[in-house]
């Protein structure tokens, strides 16, 4: 196992899709913060500081951006091994498909420790270039724990769903996209049982963040639930990866020519 | 046959309605360089992925090295070298990456490994290029080297030379040769190009609509091939008189007032040459004409050339 994460860390070389985490990530704060801006005067919050934009990146981290990042990168991952025609290499050295498919996970869980001390530190200039107060020690170990207690957290929330949409030829991006919903759902849940077991719910909750001022829940969550919502998470992302099996069809997805997409194009020559 | 590496029984692969493999009974001796021949689409590839366990076959079994390999793929895979299909490797990675990549995790630690295939394949180590800006004919080269890397005992090489110059394909075939000769590997080659199955292989398989049709050495198929002796002489039909009369040769076919063929190849060329010379006839021609493995492939698979 420990070959196969290394081996899956060397292929990162030079990938640029791995943009997409490091742009989503310089966003969040620069939103969080920009939206406080932009409201009215009289709702503004006067006192507005460190604390409260190390909460709200935690919050659009978890929502929005890790969700994204996390299921896009990891689903490619595993894509790739297809697209690229890769896959009969490694089955016949033999590397064990569930094996390669933890590997992947094992993987974009770094990435995601990585992206949360990277957003740490981008929510840090972000604070410290607009001038916020409240900046200590305390503070950065407590609030930036938080945000990559929380990135651990989210991740852990997407495995099944990076397992699923990676083995789905081409289908990450969609992947991405219906996570991007499901992490919005935790604004539905603000009392009962899904306050606290709904994954991305349990994620913030298992981080120890507050979600109250943001979803405007009504009730204390439990962290017994959240356990039991994470715990549900990860039995899921264990059968799923048991029951997975390599694709029998054997030849690459081929890109299609489109002319004048730059993604795609760009995607093909160097990712 | 005791001595087979790779031994399969009745294998068949069916993909729904359509059969791609039947009953295929395929045996790849030790030590020797086995040629699958057939058309595009014929089920050469079909075939060697149930050899290598990427597909299952739908019924039968597949032997290797003495041992099914079905429950035993952590212990045959790794004395496997293979390339099926077309290369397959990470684009943004450079080439010496790449072999780093599954290096690892076959466990050699060694650079020398990832040095010497691609010496062998006369590509760069520690080069800058990735492998996105490869040539056709390189990215080939590197899938060779990734199969010979490990030093294994068996090679299965789908197409090996798709892609090559025709400087590529002599060195790819010398070095496929040498080896089998030298250093004792089997090899299971596959091809549509007759010329390089029939300038490389010791053993052929010809295979068709799925169907192993034949299963010899080179030397039995051409002991097996069609041998005749024609001669173009000033006439043809006293020619065939000598032949018949004086040196007993009974099968002999006039063609032309001018031509005459003999299938009876005990008949001393020379000494026929001699005969009609002295009886008068001028002697213009005489070829021995030998089925080459395209004959033999179009007659066995029903007229039908390769695509």
């Amino acid at each position: 196992m420990k070959k196969i994460i290394q081996t899956e860390w060397w292929k990162l070389r030079r990938c640029q899709i791995l943009l997409v985490g490091i742009v989503a990530l310089a966003l969040c704060p620069v939103v969080q913060y920009g939206s406080q801006l932009i409201v009215n005067p009289e709702i503004r919050d006067p006192n507005y500081d460190f604390i409260q934009l190390f909460a709200s990146v935690v919050w659009g981290n978890t929502q929005v951006f890790l969700p994204i990042s996390l299921v896009m990168i990891g689903g490619w991952l595993i894509d790739r091994e297809n697209t690229h025609d890769t896959m009969k290499n490694l089955l016949t050295v033999p590397v064990s498909y569930p094996n390669l498919l933890g590997g992947k996970l094992a993987v974009t869980a770094l990435l995601s420790l990585l992206f949360g001390l990277y957003s740490v530190a981008v929510t840090l200039l972000t604070g410290t270039l607009a001038g916020l107060p409240g900046l200590t020690p305390t503070v950065l170990l407590q609030q930036g724990g938080q945000v990559v207690a929380a990135a651990l957290t989210t991740f852990l929330v997407c495995m099944p769903v990076i397992l699923i949409f990676g083995q789905m030829r081409g289908a990450y991006l969609g992947g991405s996209i219906l996570t991007f919903f499901l992490g919005y759902c935790i604004l539905f849940f603000k009392s009962g049982f899904l306050l606290s077991a709904y994954p991305f719910s349990a994620a913030l909750v298992l981080a120890g963040f507050d979600m109250q001022e943001y979803n405007g829940a009504t009730q204390a969550p439990s962290v017994p639930l959240a356990l039991l919502g994470m715990g549900a998470v990860i039995a899921l992302t264990a059968v799923i990866l048991l029951m997975s099996r390599p694709s029998s069809k054997g030849t690459p997805v081929k890109a299609k020519k489109v002319n004048g997409r730059g993604r795609r194009q760009a995607g093909r020559r160097t990712s | 046959m005791s001595d087979c590496i790779i031994e399969t029984r009745g294998l068949t692969k069916r993909y729904g309605e359509q059969v791609s493999v039947s009953d295929l009974d395929l045996h790849v001796r030790k030590g020797r360089i086995y040629g699958l021949l057939g058309r595009n689409g014929a089920g050469k590839t079909t075939t060697m992925k149930m050899l290598l366990g990427l597909t299952a076959p739908t019924s039968g079994t597949v032997s290797l090295f003495g041992r099914p390999l079905k429950g035993n793929e952590k212990h045959i895979l790794p004395r496997i070298g293979s390339l099926i299909e077309s290369p397959g490797f990470y684009p943004n990675l450079t080439g010496t990456e790449n072999l780093q990549i599954f290096a690892r995790l076959r466990g050699l630690q060694s650079p020398n490994y990832i040095k010497g295939a691609l010496e062998l394949v006369n590509l760069p180590y520690r080069d800058r290029k990735r492998y996105a800006q490869y040539s056709l004919g390189m990215k080939q080269r590197l899938a060779i080297a990734l199969a010979v890397m490990h030093d294994p005992e068996l090679l299965i090489l789908d197409e090996p030379i798709n892609g090559l110059d025709p400087i590529g394909i002599a060195e790819v075939r010398d070095f496929i040769r040498a080896l089998c000769d030298e250093r004792g590997k089997t090899i299971l080659i596959s091809s549509h190009i007759l010329s390089e199955i029939a300038l490389l292989a010791d053993d052929i398989g010809i295979i068709d609509h799925g169907i192993l049709l034949e299963e010899e050495s080179l030397r039995e198929l051409e002991a097996k091939n069609e041998k005749i002796l024609r001669f173009t002489v000033s006439n043809a039909p006293v020619a065939a008189q000598l032949l018949k009369g004086e040196m007993g040769v009974r099968d002999v076919t006039v063609e032309s007032d001018r031509e005459l063929t003999v299938r009876d190849l005990r008949l001393d060329t020379g000494a026929a040459v001699r005969r009609f010379v002295e009886a008068g006839l001028v002697v213009s021609d005489a070829h021995l004409y030998e089925d080459t493995l395209e004959d033999y492939f179009k007659r066995i698979t029903g007229g039908e050339g390769i695509a």
